[in-house]
């Protein structure tokens, strides 16, 4: 069984992957329409990390993903005061300055509606600065 | 025809009441800043904008402030505004202790907002009616323990509904502490007909409880308290007086389930209510004394991203000695409603509810549907809270 001959000075040398022109088109194409991370996008996703946390304090449900929707007129008013303090004072602490919002929240009940969790996320992002 | 009048009669007081579905204007405050206020205003009504000084009349005072944000957002006009002097926050908040509506004014304009009432609000009142159309489906006339004769000759009925809570902190006025409450409520459940075989239970009651309780995710906005309580049927000659020990709240560990659907529905868990205690009824003349437990518990279902189906069940057992004949030991009473979502914005809609079996001071098991959908399309119930 014949050994392996080292490279000079017994180090391995390794060769950068050529990138074909079909993959180079397609890196070019995928970056067309990609856009950057924005802002927005932060405030965003802080948003949504405060609902899920805010939700699980109060003892209802895990929200799995933003295509939940929350039925208001099954939770207690006082439930939802908690809500909106819980999730202004969690946009607060991560360098946001949020509205509060327990006023608007007991208005989605009083008014009977059912909201998308992708929707609560868009409409409070309206109220949070920067 | 005095059955058209009544329901006329209703269809224009709801029109000056609160009717239910409606944008209410609300503020609440944030104890980490104190010095900002925020609000939810309706649009159909006039809106501060930015930069608009705005001034809250509460508890004899005056909370001078400035609208920093004026945005239409989640189905209303959200509004931020600040104490102009932020120096005198902590003094003007103490305007708003307790109070449940103020005047804000702004402009030319004047409006009536209602001050957001958190768990840790003792101070707090309710109220919420419906009235519909009923239908007895029970032609079984048993009561709910032995048979008896049938007298129902109504299969229609005219239902009124209605649930109020007064509350306030501390010991009937004496002794204030954070988690201390008194209340006093009142509940109507009846029909317009003197058949045994339609839902006829009515409740007043006075107690004292503690608020807020709380055991990891076993139970969570509980309360465990006294109560003294009196029951009345209408149409009926029975009535209890119960002096009793109370415990509700909500049980997280039983989630609000969500099947057959592509989204999932967030919605309150398993909650319940429960009562045990002294027991004195009285029923056609005779007196019998005893014990009493009275268990209810209510659960929502969401089925192919349409459907809220609600469970609630009441349980109640007496040991009542020498009771008049025909009086059940033990009754349970189950109520199921289907509501259907055709547009989020206007959430679900009741299509219909069953009720079967009996509680209280029913004695005789009926089976009661209630047809919804007419209640929601001419809008005749109401609802409010301070």
């Amino acid at each position: 069984m014949a050994a392996k001959k080292p490279g000079k000075g017994g180090k391995k040398t390794a060769k950068a992957p050529q990138a074909t022109p079909a993959a180079d088109a397609a890196n070019k194409a995928l970056m067309a329409v990609s856009t950057p991370a924005s802002p927005d996008d932060a405030k965003k996703d802080a948003i949504f990390q405060c609902i899920i946390s805010t939700f699980d304090a109060e003892g209802l449900n895990h929200i799995q993903n933003q295509q939940a929707k929350v039925v208001w007129t099954t939770i207690d008013d006082a439930v939802i005061v908690a809500l909106g303090r819980g999730i202004t004072d969690c946009i607060d602490s991560k360098g946001f300055e949020c509205t509060p919002l327990a006023p608007a929240f007991l208005n989605l009940k009083n008014m009977g509606q059912v909201t998308v969790v992708s929707d609560l996320i868009s409409g409070i992002a309206v109220v949070v600065t920067p | 025809m005095k059955r058209i009048a009544l329901l006329l009669g209703l269809l224009l007081l709801s029109a000056y009441g609160n009717a239910f579905g409606q944008c209410k204007p609300i503020l609440d405050l944030t104890a980490t800043s104190p010095s900002k206020i925020g609000f939810s205003l309706c649009p159909d009504k006039p809106v501060p904008n930015e930069g608009d000084a705005m001034v809250i009349e509460a508890g004899g005072g005056q909370i001078v402030t400035t609208v920093k944000q004026s945005k239409l957002t989640l189905g209303t006009q959200i509004v931020r505004a600040e104490i102009t002097e932020p120096a005198k926050a902590q003094e003007d908040m103490l305007l708003l202790v307790g109070v449940s509506t103020v005047t804000v004014k702004f402009g030319t304009n004047s409006l009536e907002v209602t001050v957001a009432k958190g768990p840790e609000a003792l101070n707090t009142s309710h109220y919420e009616w419906s009235i519909g159309p009923a239908t007895q489906g029970n032609k079984n006339t048993d009561t709910a323990g032995t048979t008896s004769t049938s007298t129902a000759t109504v299969d229609n009925a005219l239902r009124f509904r209605y649930t109020g809570e007064y509350a306030r902190g501390g010991f009937f006025g004496q002794k204030t502490n954070a988690l201390l409450q008194t209340t006093a409520s009142l509940s109507i459940d009846t029909t317009d007909q003197s058949s045994p075989d339609f839902i006829d239970n009515n409740r007043v009651s006075v107690g004292t409880r503690l608020t807020n309780l709380s055991f990891g995710r076993l139970l969570m906005h509980g309360n465990l308290g006294i109560e003294a309580r009196l029951d009345k049927a209408f149409h009926q000659d029975v009535r209890d007086a119960d002096a009793v020990v109370t415990a509700s709240g909500w049980v997280p560990v039983i989630p609000s389930i969500t099947l057959f659907s592509q989204s999932q529905f967030i919605a309150a868990p398993l909650s319940f209510k429960a009562s045990y205690g002294y027991r004195d009824r009285s029923q056609a003349g005779e007196s019998v004394k005893g014990r009493v437990f009275e268990g209810s518990a209510l659960y929502n279902l969401f089925l192919f991203d349409r459907f809220q189906v609600s469970f609630s069940a009441t349980l109640t057992n007496n040991d009542l000695d020498t009771q008049p004949a025909n009086t059940p030991k033990t009754q349970r009473l189950y109520k199921g409603t289907i509501a259907y979502l055709e547009n989020p914005d206007t959430g679900f809609k009741v299509l219909t509810s069953i009720e079967d079996g009996s509680a209280g001071v029913m004695l005789r098991k009926v089976r009661q549907y209630f047809l919804g959908i007419a209640l929601s399309k001419i809008d005749l119930s109401g609802a409010g809270a301070k």
